[in-house]
């Protein structure tokens, strides 16, 4: 039961550790679009 | 006159003959090497012979017409045009070139690497360079850039942008032995800033595109500028010099409302959507988002990956019918580009969200564990894998299964951690 006991709070831990990291990473994740290398082609026209 | 004994070779690689057959009863066969190597010169008859069995002619009367018809269609490659009136030059060109030995043979051959590029046949790009590979010890240096640059544009498109730089470096070596005009080095200068920028090398990325645009801005070509500035926000995004980022994206927005080019507005727009998102700002990176996908003339291959932001963006702030609205027009679009490979991530998780949403919990581990986060590992998509591994470690601890979560957590963080290195 202690074991248990111990087994999860530290398992808390560790994750609030990897959480609080997992915020301050946020702000690299982005998923940019560069333009293209080739002709700039005419944009094609979709509904 | 082109060098007759490069000619010969590479209309016989291109025919797919070997060395025996074509000289099979004209000539030795160690002899045609020596001819095609440039190091025998052979007898006009025996020339005649060769050029018979290749199908080929020799005309020397065409040259000077044939060379200005090249550089314009070479200038096609490179500006906004119609690919069918590019197509159409192609297949001109080809023709005549087929009957004539020009010295502007090769390098029109070069160029068709690049033609085949914007065409989007990738598969005929490769075979080019592959029957290229055998003549390309007789080019001259003009040649050897060209060839570097399109081979490094063929590994550019192909997403090996480790290999491309390598090839850009060579070309950027050549560019000191021979005498280009300003923007050709500009040219080159973009696409390297492109390459660095789609690696994260943000520095140097900053570097080129500075040069590049340095001569952009003399002659006044404002869409060039204006991708100039794109390749500059997003750098300037990733050391959160956020000012300068916007700063640079709304110039280029500018520029191109004066070119009037949609394309490069709303590309724009979709920078500065990652960037507001990233600053954790959702309601103006909905805002951007959102001007990007109801625009009808933005083409699919922008759409798809905005589409996909949105999707995830309304996820992120609760937004769930929105989100599988918008989730629904991803995957259509998806069907639009005809499955492309280029755009499983977003198929990926674009059906991940579906599943979060529909809290099919089967099937979404499913998806990501068996799928999608090895796929992302195979294809080194370190930002996809951080977020959804993430998502999956936090879809874990809400069902208490903490051994699990912490294991996809720990997968976020190290791939975070590669991502901060590159």
């Amino acid at each position: 039961m202690k074991k248990l006991f111990v087994g999860t709070v530290l398992g808390v831990m560790l994750m609030g550790g990897f959480m609080s990291v997992q915020d301050s990473n946020q702000e690299d994740l982005a998923y940019e679009l560069e333009p293209s290398i080739l002709s700039v082609q005419k944009p094609v026209s979709f509904m | 006159m082109m060098e007759v004994g490069s000619y010969i070779k590479l209309q016989r690689v291109q025919q797919g003959m070997t060395q025996d057959e074509l000289a099979s009863g004209i000539v030795s066969m160690s002899y045609l090497s020596k001819i095609e190597n440039q190091r025998a010169e052979a007898s006009p008859e025996v020339i005649s012979l060769l050029c018979t069995r290749l199908g080929i002619e020799i005309d020397n009367e065409k040259d000077i017409d044939i060379k200005d018809k090249c550089e314009e269609w070479y200038g096609m490659l490179f500006e906004v045009n119609d690919k069918e009136e590019i197509k159409k030059r192609y297949e001109e060109l080809n023709k005549l070139m087929e009957t004539v030995n020009s010295n502007n043979y090769l390098m029109f051959e070069i160029y068709k690497v690049r033609y085949f590029l914007v065409i989007g046949e990738h598969e005929s790009a490769l075979e080019q360079i592959n029957s290229l590979n055998e003549v390309s010890n007789t080019f001259d240096n003009l040649h050897l850039y060209y060839w570097y640059k399109f081979k490094g544009n063929y590994n550019s498109l192909t997403g090996d942008n480790n290999q491309a730089l390598k090839l850009y470096e060579l070309a950027e070596e050549k560019l000191k032995q021979i005498d280009l005009k300003n923007d050709e080095a500009a040219d080159l200068y973009y696409t390297i800033a492109v390459a660095h920028s789609k690696i994260r090398n943000t520095l140097e990325s900053i570097d080129y595109a500075e040069r590049a645009i340095e001569v952009f801005q003399i002659e006044y070509n404002f869409i060039r500028c204006a991708q100039c500035h794109i390749v500059l926000g997003i750098s300037y995004r990733r050391i959160k010099m956020y000012d300068k980022a916007i700063k640079n994206y709304n110039l280029a927005k500018h520029l191109g409302g004066l070119e009037r080019s949609n394309q490069i507005i709303q590309l724009a727009n979709v920078n500065l959507g990652y960037l507001y998102s990233s600053k954790g700002d959702s309601h103006s990176a909905v805002h951007y988002y959102g001007e990007v996908v109801e625009d009808s003339e933005v083409d699919l291959q922008t759409k798809l990956p905005t589409a996909t932001s949105l999707t995830r963006e309304y996820f992120k702030i609760g937004e769930y019918d929105r989100s599988k609205i918008m989730l629904d027009k991803g995957l259509k679009l998806f069907k639009r580009l005809n499955y492309d490979e280029a755009f499983k991530a977003h198929y990926y998780a674009l059906t991940a969200y579906k599943y979060a949403m529909e809290k099919d919990e089967a099937k979404f581990e499913s998806i990501l564990i068996n799928e999608f986060l090895p796929y992302l590992t195979k294809h080194k998509e370190y930002v996809y894998l951080v977020d959804f591994a993430n998502m999956l470690g936090e879809h874990f601890e809400k069902q208490a299964k903490y051994k699990e979560a912490l294991k996809y957590y720990k997968l976020a963080n190290l791939t975070y951690g590669k991502l901060i290195i590159l």
